[in-house]
């Protein structure tokens, strides 16, 4: 998952998150208690709700209201469990992990009372092959046998490797063998979706719900309002709770307005609560004043902010690893909110994925190494180039822009930072249309394991696959790397496994196509009357599967 | 106007001896054979009030000090040694959020006024670079406004009829026309149609073009029903039919007839253009639709300071004072050319 727009990991590899798995605030809050409203404030919009096209923590949040996946992750524990959510349970393998079978809950409801069934998450599934329903995570297309060549549902054509032999069991068949295919399928992309009821590439705005709330009503840019699933029921799901009457979503405040609201936890910011990061220029006040501690609730999962260089377009490796040593890590985490935001990083993955290997390419000075650069720079020719470098337009990130424009102004490079509408950065930045030369990005692995991190970056692949959601950003295309992917994929070993993702990051990272700046933390602020919000160490947001306002 | 207007001659000849209006207040008239009293024009009498308006000498004074800052602004630059895009690392803490070290948000010998928080910049730099944006804008998109205004509201004054008819509705349009919103609305569209490489990059002075434009495009409406408004009145004037029956043609009537006559409303519809517009352009760049960053511009780095507020409340009452006294002194500044040229308007 990308941060706030990060796109979430799953499956835990445990040790480093049990650390991150506790509440560093108070926001658990007791037994939970009916009624109430509860708004979430935001920076901007989704860039997507569909969940077959959700690859933002935010968005991965907000859907766990309105659609239920296959599996799930229970976050109430020391550790994330993960268990059935609209299947009885984790599902069975067969055939060496490559056919698995899922048995689903009876008496799921949909928000007009008809039963939930095997057929819909088929349908569910089936459209993430067709082009309208852009922006998802790869693993359905890439994992279900005829994924290459399918193209959605819409024409009548239906996958045949996804099979529902009755309407509570569903079998799907792989092309590889998937030990932890279960923890893909935790993400939304693997929910139902009653076809009577799909609108295509509108669906954003009219999610049918099988979950404890439903869309009343959704204006982009502005507001969601998700009111009780009258149909939901308790006894069908271990999970989640309907504690609250209302959840307002309220789009488009300034981040430093947001972050000031929940700080005075006056009115309505009692009922309040945030999704996006706090603004670099409020982050370290909020961290450093002792009565706030209670009301920042902290996610441990491994998240890395990076700056990606599209290799097609600044061609020459001697530059790329110049932009490597000249930039100020110093500047770009203080514009980001200092050092509470997370350590410097030096490589792809982060500590805490399995396969996390300590290494460090460029410069030891997290403030960069300036010599170093002007020498490489001279080595290519001492180009004068003008790179263009995507951000999003808020505050933080146009002081980011310039922490990098001052940096690389001092190699030669201009660079023009170019701010995107936050609330569809994404969708903005992975169309293979347009093109940037640097970028910022953020990612969060799906599951705590490298292969979710690095095929999913940096396999070339998808650039043709899916050239409306390319999360390869530097447009990395090696055919031998995606070799090394494919096999280290079906490597038995865990641990042999692991070894050969932390070489293949250090790999990856000799081509200078990708800048890491820091490892993330996710502090967030809620108010003094939200109670129920556990620290989510998959989706590094709060989890709101059980919240409930205080009375 | 106190005086009577004078024809003007066509041959050039020189500017005419006027006699004083009944409501001059009177300076001591030369009796019997006294050598000849100096006759003083118009625009000297009003000079002269000027001369006696204090308040309007300071706030003169304050004005052309901040003109002349923004003219030397590169000078200023180079003696402090810290341009307006040149981050000062060492003067920020990278551990917090960037903020400057240091009280009043890093004032010390280096940095006179301190420095940006989350950046690094000095902000004295800034200030002086975003003041010559502000004057310029201010300055120039009053002109065009000013000149088209007159153009067009004697246009509309003289001709009458369906002349008259339809620029009073486009003046009633541009006057009731939601400028703010037009402008945000036309922004993106104007950015991307702006946008000269495939890196990225927008032609600054283009921008500064179009937001000119933007701006004047909306403050012509006010000079034109103004100077429409006299051009109305003058028209039934003497002189006029004397300059008809001589036959003149209207581009003369206009021109060398009319226009000579409403210097002094133009003068004073440009002195309150001038921070109006200034006023106008730091909200737009406040909202993000003005300069573009890191071009330094006051309204950017008020909005900009109002992130950093609590952390560094001196990053925003430094350019917010300034922006005030600014306006203010302009704004003080036209009403005294206004009181100078038209004495009898509201003087209690």
């Amino acid at each position: 998952m990308m941060s706030r727009t990060r796109t979430a990991a799953i499956a835990a590899t445990a040790i480093a998150l049990v650390l991150g798995a506790t509440a560093c605030g108070d926001s658990l809050g007791g037994k939970p208690v009916k009624g109430g409203t509860l708004t979430i404030v935001e920076k901007a919009d989704f860039d997507h709700l569909d969940p077959q096209r959700i690859y933002t923590t935010e968005a991965d949040s907000a859907i766990e209201l309105l659609a239920r996946s296959l599996t799930n992750w229970d976050v109430t524990g020391s550790t994330p469990k993960l268990v059935g959510d609209l299947a009885t349970d984790t599902g069975t393998p067969s055939d060496n992990d490559q056919v698995w079978t899922f048995h689903l809950r009876h008496g799921v409801k949909w928000q007009d009372g008809s039963e939930v069934t095997s057929q819909d998450i088929k349908y569910g599934v089936e459209r993430v092959f067709s082009p309208d329903i852009s922006g998802g995570p790869p693993y359905a297309s890439q994992w279900l046998v005829g994924g290459s060549t399918y193209t959605g549902p819409y024409k009548g054509k239906s996958l045949d490797s996804l099979q529902t032999p009755d309407p509570y069991t569903i079998v799907f068949h792989l092309n590889q063998p998937v030990a932890d295919f279960n923890e893909t399928t935790a993400m939304p992309t693997w929910a139902a979706v009653p076809k009577a009821h799909d609108t295509g590439s509108t669906y954003d705005t009219h999610v049918w719900s099988d979950g404890p709330y439903k869309l009343q009503s959704y204006t982009h840019n502005k507001e969601a309002v998700l009111v009780k699933n009258p149909y939901w029921n308790a006894s069908t799901d271990p999970l989640r709770e309907q504690n609250v009457n209302e959840v307002d979503i309220k789009m488009g405040m300034n981040e430093s307005a947001i972050d000031q609201l929940l700080e005075s936890d006056a009115g309505s910011a009692k009922t309040s609560m945030q999704q996006w990061p706090i603004a670099g220029s409020n982050l370290s006040t909020v961290l450093g004043n002792p009565a706030l501690k209670h009301r920042i609730v902290s996610s441990k999962a491994p998240g890395i902010l990076y700056m990606a260089i599209n290799t097609t377009r600044v061609k020459d490796i001697r530059v790329r690893q110049a932009i490597e040593y000249a930039i100020n890590k110093e500047t770009v985490r203080g514009a980001f909110g200092g050092s509470g935001y997370g350590d410097y990083a030096t490589t792809m993955l982060t500590p805490g994925i399995g396969g996390y290997k300590h290494f460090n390419l460029y410069s030891s000075n997290p403030a960069g190494d300036l010599a170093k650069a002007k020498q490489l720079m001279a080595q290519a020719g001492n180009p004068k180039l003008t790179l263009s470098l995507s951000v999003e337009n808020t505050p933080t990130h146009e002081h980011f822009g310039d922490a990098v424009k001052n940096a690389l102004n001092q190699i030669g490079i201009t660079v023009n930072v170019t701010p995107v509408d936050a609330g569809s950065y994404f969708s903005t930045v992975w169309n293979v249309k347009n093109q940037y030369d640097l970028y910022w990005e953020d990612w969060i692995a799906d599951w705590p394991n490298a292969s979710t991190v690095l095929p999913v970056l940096f396999d070339g692949r998808q650039i043709a696959k899916l050239p409306q959601a390319n999360q390869d950003a530097s447009y990395v295309n090696d055919p031998a790397l995606e070799a090394q992917m494919d096999s280290l994929s079906k490597m038995p070993d865990l641990g042999a496994r692991n070894a050969a993702y932390g070489n293949l990051d250090e790999e990856i990272m000799r081509k200078a196509a990708v800048v890491p700046l820091m490892y993330m933390n996710f502090p967030e602020m809620f108010g003094s009357k939200v109670g129920g919000l556990y620290p989510d160490a998959i989706l590094g947001e709060p989890n709101l599967m059980k919240v409930f306002i205080k009375s | 106007m106190t005086q009577q207007p004078q024809p003007i001659g066509t041959t050039g000849a020189s500017p005419p001896v006027v006699g004083e209006s009944a409501h001059e207040p009177s300076s001591p008239r030369p009796t019997g054979a006294a050598p000849a009293v100096a006759g003083r024009s118009p625009a000297r009498m009003a000079w002269e009030r000027l001369g006696r308006d204090r308040v309007s000498l300071v706030a003169a004074g304050i004005s052309v000090i901040f003109v002349v800052v923004a003219i030397i602004a590169p000078l200023l630059t180079a003696i402090t040694g810290w341009g307006p895009i040149t981050p000062d690392n060492k003067a920020i803490d990278p551990n917090s959020g960037n903020y400057p070290l240091g009280s009043f948000g890093g004032v010390s010998f280096n940095h006179l006024l301190g420095v940006e928080p989350g950046t690094g910049y000095d902000l004295f730099a800034r200030v002086v670079y975003g003041l010559r944006t502000s004057l310029v804008v201010g300055f120039s998109s009053a002109v065009i406004s000013t000149v088209l205004g007159a153009v067009l509201g004697m246009a509309a004054g003289y001709f009458g009829s369906w002349i008259d008819s339809v620029l009073s509705r486009v003046m009633d349009i541009f006057l009731a026309f939601p400028q703010l919103l037009f402008i945000i609305a036309l922004t993106p569209v104007i950015q991307a149609a702006l946008q000269t490489n495939e890196h990225g990059g927008t032609n600054e002075n283009l921008r500064l073009l179009v937001l000119v434009i933007n701006i004047a495009a909306f403050a012509w409406a006010y000079t034109a029903r103004l100077v429409r408004g006299q051009v109305l009145s003058l028209r039934e004037r003497e002189f006029i039919d004397a300059a008809k029956i001589m036959g003149a043609g209207w581009g003369h009537i206009l021109f060398r007839q009319l226009l000579p006559n409403l210097w002094a409303p133009l003068l004073i519809s440009f002195a309150l253009a001038v921070p109006q517009n200034i006023t106008t352009e730091a909200a737009l760049s406040y909202l993000g639709v003005g300069v573009v960053p890191p071009n330094p511009d006051w309204g950017a780095l008020l909005s900009d300071a109002s992130q950093f507020f609590l952390q560094d409340p001196a990053y925003l009452f430094i350019p917010g004072d300034l922006l005030l006294i600014l306006v203010l002194a302009f704004n003080l500044l036209g009403d005294g050319v206004r009181d100078a040229l038209d004495p009898r308007a509201n003087r209690s």
